[in-house]
């Protein structure tokens, strides 16, 4: 059976050539969109680490017009207390100038005493995990009298703890980080502030000390609001920031809006990518249909023959569908064995799970695709009777 | 000849409907999204206001100021001779870890070292990025402010609904005035028209407002009002001291071919400059590259901390997805189209009889499918409106506002003609090439 069908496709081999270029082609596109699409939901899938809702997160800068370490230092801490003290507001923190969804940066790496310990950083104040919602998975969370630790203090995620010790159990250890003996005093699930797309990585939270210079950086306020605050309620929160740190430039964001505004960053080339993939899977298969259908009404003689030997329609549907299956298997195996590399070879920085699901799928929408295609055409001309088909030659 | 052709070409595509409307279907959707993918390169890349200039532009980013570490690595060598072991010691430096500061540059440094960049016509520097809240009518206006000097309004042609932008004098004196954008007068005043003359609030400072412009829509210009850079909070002493602040620096060359002179001039410049005092203790190398606009783009996009070579990846990757994807539309259409080459055959055969030769025919049916691609691109030019105001109205692309314009239609018409002629010719070459017996003994005239 199968060596008759590839004879047949032999005999075709010029248009079949085209046909399946154009499988190869759609399978590498729908390999390499799919890819995309399971590179960014894993990440989806891993959480967050912190709350947005109800949150506001204030952006006030250096108050480079305010001069001087410990002036400023009492501006911050003014703002702080003032903004607790509004009715509505449950809790406040600040942070320097890494923040959620901001884009920046600051990272740290050294060797300390055989452990390689790489991390990017933010500095808080003692609120900062309370106010973000965040989760403490061991150890305990930042308290005010930390502040005047012999060591520093530090919270570190659970990505920087797995990857740098492993199992060991390093609560209450000191460790060597950004030019410092530090105190590691807790673990945090996560906390991915580039969004909810980016990559778990190393993060270490760093308590501000209580020195002046130490408070006098800290560039972002949070909120956290009782629920009942509305948006007119920005505006008083607003007049407050404002008549402390004497200036109006400072910005207050909305954190879902901006976690959605983040999220939308990723979330529009994927839709993006993934329609026009729809459109091309459709085009290709509009285009399979009508040359199927064209082709299949040109070998109206050859079923005719087949019927009046006696084979049923059952034979017929299983023969064009199967000699356009193998086609599209042929056409999808040596695409396999393209995409395979990017796996087998490490191209990519990246989980390699990833692209085996990418052909996976690919694979299984491709033969399905086709072979709806072939169906119709098929059964169309199964019913073909014979008398009709062998009159007309 | 000609208008037979296209005749004969619009009979054809009423003869199978659902031939046509699978054909159709593609094309249009193809060239739809390909017009969208061509918006888009237009208007973050073409020539258009207020970046009209910018083959002739060199942007400087930002300043590099680094400290780098060395390690020395030692390497033992034991040979053994006349039983007596020799040790051979060699090292080498090898790099270890740097400082590195990356920003903006501050005012002073640009105006101190780069104001007599040769080769450059002109020049501006400018700060964005700053964003002063206001409340009006119980609603939040974000403004995003440039402060910048008269020489902006040289360089960059933003277009003026009314009014015009500041001169030399303003930015001396210091006078309280702006320029807004018609997206602010909006939110601001509820109209676009008459705001010259009026007041506008800003970090507790009125502004008079004297020229209303259009958005920019480009990436690198999202701003709201531009101001005298003079307003400018200066007292950012304590990044000010080490050159950095927040300005970048536009210059213009009098050709595009100006652009290697001016980015020549500046490495000299860069090569005689000294890391500034503040900043000696912690660093001892200073860096400032400069790069034309399209380079800088595709910097901000790829991030490879090489705008060349990034412009170079990205050309690349551009012109492979756009490839690979007229690729699969054209293949499906040439499968459709030889598929189908029976269908014509009565027809080629009595004209081949006739003493039509290969190439007529060939001609024809050329024109038929470009005829047939240019019917799909007139729908996929509607679906492509269509989509463009889609996404400008959600704005999707954040800033960016995608236009239409003369270019546009010009490359939408190429890239009709382009499919059209690809996708046409080998189902062409293969109809014209039947026999005439062949072509006749399909008996159904």
């Amino acid at each position: 059976m199968i060596k008759h069908i590839l004879t047949l496709i032999w005999n075709k081999k010029g248009s079949n050539t085209l046909l399946m270029i154009e499988i190869l082609l759609a399978f590498l596109v729908l390999f390499a969109v799919l890819s995309f699409v399971f590179f960014n939901m894993d990440r989806l899938s891993e959480p967050l680490g912190f709350e947005t809702e109800n949150r506001k997160y204030i952006r006030y800068g250096n108050l480079d017009h305010i001069e001087g370490d410990s002036i400023r230092n009492l501006a911050v801490r003014e703002l702080k207390r003032s903004l607790q003290d509004l009715e509505l507001v449950e809790s406040v923190s600040l942070s320097h100038d890494v923040s959620p969804f901001a884009g920046s940066n600051w990272c740290s790496g050294s060797d300390d005493m055989g452990f390689n310990i790489e991390a990017c950083y933010s500095v808080v104040d003692y609120d900062f995990v309370k106010t973000n919602g965040m989760k403490i998975v061991a150890g305990r969370d930042f308290k005010e009298e930390d502040m005047a630790a012999t060591y520093p203090v530090l919270l570190a995620n659970k990505t920087f703890m797995d990857d740098t010790f492993g199992d060991k159990d390093m609560i209450d250890s000191i460790i060597g980080y950004n030019g410092a003996k530090r105190q590691i005093i807790g673990v945090v699930e996560e906390y991915k502030y580039d969004g909810e797309f980016a990559e778990s990585q190393n993060r270490i939270l760093l308590l501000s000390t209580s020195k002046n210079s130490s408070w006098a950086r800290l560039t972002n306020a949070y909120i956290k609001l009782d629920p009942s605050a509305d948006v007119a309620y920005e505006e008083k929160i607003s007049k407050i920031v404002q008549s402390v740190v004497k200036t109006t430039n400072f910005v207050i964001q909305d954190a879902p809006l901006l976690r959605k505004r983040a999220n939308l960053d990723t979330w529009i080339p994927m839709i993006a990518l993934l329609s026009i993939c729809a459109f091309l899977c459709l085009n290709v298969a509009l285009g399979l249909f009508g040359v199927l259908s064209y082709s299949i009404s040109q070998r109206k003689a050859e079923v005719g023959l087949r019927r009046a030997m006696g084979a049923h329609a059952g034979s017929i549907i299983q023969q064009f569908t199967m000699e356009v299956v193998i086609l599209a298997g042929m056409a999808v195996l040596i695409g396999v064995i393209f995409a395979i590399q990017i796996p087998l070879l490490n191209v990519m920085d990246v989980e390699n799970s990833i692209f085996f699901r990418g052909i996976l799928y690919a694979t299984i929408i491709i033969l399905v695709v086709v072979t709806l295609c072939a169906l119709y055409p098929s059964i169309q001309a199964s019913r073909i009777h014979p008398a009709t088909a062998l009159h007309e030659d | 000849m000609i208008s037979n052709y296209i005749k004969l070409a619009i009979r054809v595509l009423g003869r199978n409907k659902f031939f046509t409307a699978i054909t159709l279907f593609g094309i249009s959707f193809t060239l739809a999204i390909l017009m969208l993918i061509i918006s888009v390169l237009e208007t973050e890349v073409g020539e258009t206001p207020p970046l009209t200039d910018k083959d002739k532009m060199v942007i400087l980013p930002s300043l590099q100021l680094k400290r780098q570490f060395y390690d020395t690595i030692y390497a033992y060598d034991t040979t053994m001779y006349k039983s007596a072991q020799i040790i051979d010691t060699t090292f080498t430096l090898k790099e270890n870890g740097s400082n590195n500061s990356n920003n903006e540059f501050a005012h002073w440094f640009l105006d101190k070292h780069l104001s007599k960049v040769p080769n450059a016509k002109n020049y501006t520097f400018f700060k964005s990025g700053e964003i002063f809240n206001s409340y009006v009518n119980n609603s939040k206006v974000e403004m995003r402010v440039t402060f910048t000097d008269h020489r902006f309004w040289e360089v960059l042609d933003f277009q003026f609904v009314e009014g015009f932008g500041f001169g030399a004098q303003s930015v001396e004196r210091e006078e309280p005035v702006a320029v807004i954008t018609t997206d602010l007068a909006d939110k601001y005043y509820g109209r676009t028209n008459n705001i010259i003359g009026e007041m506008i609030e800003m970090d507790g400072k009125n502004y008079k407002i004297m020229g209303l412009v259009e958005p920019a829509g480009v990436s690198l210009l999202a701003v709201d009002i531009i101001v005298p850079y003079t307003h400018a909070a200066i007292g950012s002493v304590r990044s000010n001291e080490s050159g950095f602040g927040g300005y970048m620096a536009i210059f213009l060359g009098e050709t595009s071919a100006d652009i290697k002179l001016i980015k020549e001039d500046i490495k000299y410049i860069n090569s005689k400059t000294e890391v500034p005092v503040a900043a000696q203790g912690k660093y001892d190398i200073i860096k400032f590259d400069a790069f034309g606009y399209h380079e800088t783009y595709a910097g901000q996009i790829l991030d490879l901390n090489d705008e060349a070579k990034s412009l170079w990846i990205m050309k690349l990757i551009m012109m492979g997805l756009i490839g690979l994807f007229i690729l699969l539309p054209t293949l499906n259409l040439i499968n459709l189209n030889v598929s189908r080459i029976m269908e014509r055959s009565s027809e080629i055969g009595v004209r081949k009889a006739f003493g039509a030769d290969q190439r007529v025919i060939l001609t024809q049916f050329v024109i038929e499918n470009i005829v047939q691609t240019f019917i799909g691109g007139l729908i996929g030019l509607v679906m492509a409106i269509v989509l463009l105001n889609v996404i400008n109205e959600a704005k999707l692309m954040g800033d960016i506002i995608l236009k239409l314009n003369l270019r546009f239609f010009i490359y939408s018409f190429l890239i009709c003609l382009l499919f059209g002629l690809v996708s046409g010719i080998l189902p062409a070459y293969k109809m014209s090439k039947m026999h005439v017996v062949t072509a006749l003994k399909q008996n159904k005239l």
